[in-house]
């Protein structure tokens, strides 16, 4: 059964069908929600928060791209985990992150990955993480839509509700931040990922 | 647009649009003045480069996947309902619906009666009977029996005027009362025969009496004249007796000792049993949906 007939499906309260939608987007919407929020069981209450508000609400879904339509839910919840975190901070998970011996849950090692490379690879990802933690949410967010999950620029306005003139310039923004958070903090880049030249 | 010797806001310039450029959003003429601008500036290639890098760094990081499927829960197929709950659905709607048409119809034939209809006033109005009947035997001759009776009638019957639904119970009575009077009573004197007639004949009251006599007026002592049939009157006396004479006596020495036992009327008796019916079944009905 194609998207659209699920979709229709799910409209009429097949619960199932929408189950199947859940199937093909939640490694996506998890994804999204972890790289904004940066932490796992946040991430997994936003992303369940988001998928039962998708389908309470999927009979206001009149068309256009599924997927933007989805994140816009998943955007809210995740801005619903943030305000909800700084008012009662927690504890990060970062120390999980950076032990090779107790990686994060779900993270699969590829097979032809040395212990080290998979090590570096770690660091790598809490040293993004960290950096996307320096922007604004809403920075944050577009950059993770543009260049994480591969949407267009069109598709990100969808998703946070804006224009695309906005759009750029938010992703111009972060994008620029990223990089000056990377140049300064280099030492915490793996070296095999480092800058081969000079930086500017 | 930018002099050669302000550098400064020409690299903020291409620095602001570095992004677009990767993306291939530029305009055309943004991007060969930009693309020239590279060509010269290798602090502004640097900085694309780094840029290029940055995102290189942000697809390569490693994404956990999530530790759960987060597929909602089919809820499962509701059970049509039993025969018992159907039953007692079905019986609480009718019982309802007859207790709305009952209460319908009782309110309706109030309103068209005019008065609220009195529950026991049919039953206090023959419980009476017994002590008319004594009334009426002991008369005294000297008691006058022309014009006075009627206005003694009139005055005495007033008071109790009954309602309509009271007067529509005892009408049949007046059909037999002139038969079982003494054939002394109606010789004595025309105008008690008169009086007789007006009182069994409802229409023709007002040409008989005082003129304001009026068939409600008339109507309880029409509900004597049974009574005036069981009671064997003396034919040793000397006057007339009429109902009017009756009442007289009535208003001036004996009170009635009316007793009256509770009757309701079927209709609300109806309503009654709908109301109980419509709680029993929709207590039903709960208990059912609750098991």
């Amino acid at each position: 059964m194609d998207e659209q007939a699920l979709i229709h499906a799910a409209q009429q309260g097949d619960v199932a069908a929408f189950n199947q939608i859940v199937r093909a987007y939640q490694a996506q919407v998890y994804r999204t929600a972890y790289r904004v929020l940066g932490d796992q069981a946040a991430a997994e209450d936003a992303t369940q928060e988001a998928f039962i508000s998708a389908f309470k609400h999927i009979r206001a879904y009149r068309g256009g791209s599924f997927k933007a339509w989805l994140l816009r839910i998943v955007t809210n919840a995740c801005y619903d985990q943030l305000r909800a975190k700084q008012r009662r901070p927690t504890a990060s998970l970062e120390a999980i992150l950076l032990d090779a011996d107790n990686p994060a849950p779900g993270v699969d090692r590829a097979a032809p990955e040395s212990p080290q490379d998979f090590v570096e690879r770690q660091e790598l990802g809490a040293t993004i993480q960290r950096g996307l933690g320096t922007l604004p949410p809403d920075q944050r967010m577009t950059l993770i839509l543009v260049d994480i999950e591969g949407l267009s620029y069109d598709e990100v306005a969808q998703a946070m509700q804006t224009n695309l003139g906005t759009v750029k310039s938010r992703l111009s923004r972060a994008r620029l931040a990223l990089r000056d958070f990377l140049v300064q903090q280099v030492e915490l880049v793996p070296a095999r990922y480092r800058l081969k030249s000079e930086p500017f | 647009m930018f002099g050669r010797n302000n550098s400064t806001e020409l690299h903020t310039w291409v620095e602001a649009r570095l992004s677009d450029y990767l993306d291939q959003q530029l305009p055309a003429n943004d991007h060969a003045r930009l693309e020239q601008h590279l060509g010269e500036c290798a602090q502004c290639r640097a900085s694309l480069e780094a840029l290029r890098w940055t995102i290189a760094l942000v697809k390569q990081a490693p994404v956990p996947a999530a530790r759960k499927s987060f597929t909602l829960p089919v809820p499962a197929p509701r059970s049509s309902p039993s025969f018992g709950f159907a039953f007692a659905r079905l019986a609480t709607a009718m019982a309802t619906l007859a207790l709305v048409a009952t209460i319908g119809i009782d309110v309706i034939t109030r309103l068209g009666a005019g008065a609220p209809a009195p529950l026991m006033a049919p039953a206090a109005q023959k419980r009476t009977e017994p002590t008319q009947a004594i009334a009426l035997a002991p008369i005294p001759a000297s008691q006058p029996t022309e014009a006075p009776r009627m206005g003694i009638a009139s005055k005495s019957a007033s008071p109790a005027v009954p309602p309509a639904s009271a007067l529509s119970a005892t009408l049949p009575a007046p059909t037999k009362a002139p038969a079982p009077l003494p054939p002394s009573a109606e010789v004595s004197s025309t105008q008690s025969a008169d009086t007789a007639k007006a009182q069994t004949q409802p229409a023709r009251a007002p040409v008989a009496g005082s003129g304001t006599i009026t068939p409600t007026m008339v109507a309880p002592t029409a509900t004597i004249a049974p009574t005036q049939t069981a009671t064997p009157l003396p034919t040793a006396t000397p006057a007339p007796t009429t109902i009017a004479q009756v009442q007289q006596r009535e208003s001036v020495s004996a009170s009635p000792v009316t007793y009256s036992a509770p009757s309701v009327s079927p209709l609300r008796l109806i309503e009654i049993g709908l109301f109980f019916a419509v709680i029993f079944f929709g207590t039903l009905m709960l208990l059912w949906r609750r098991r």
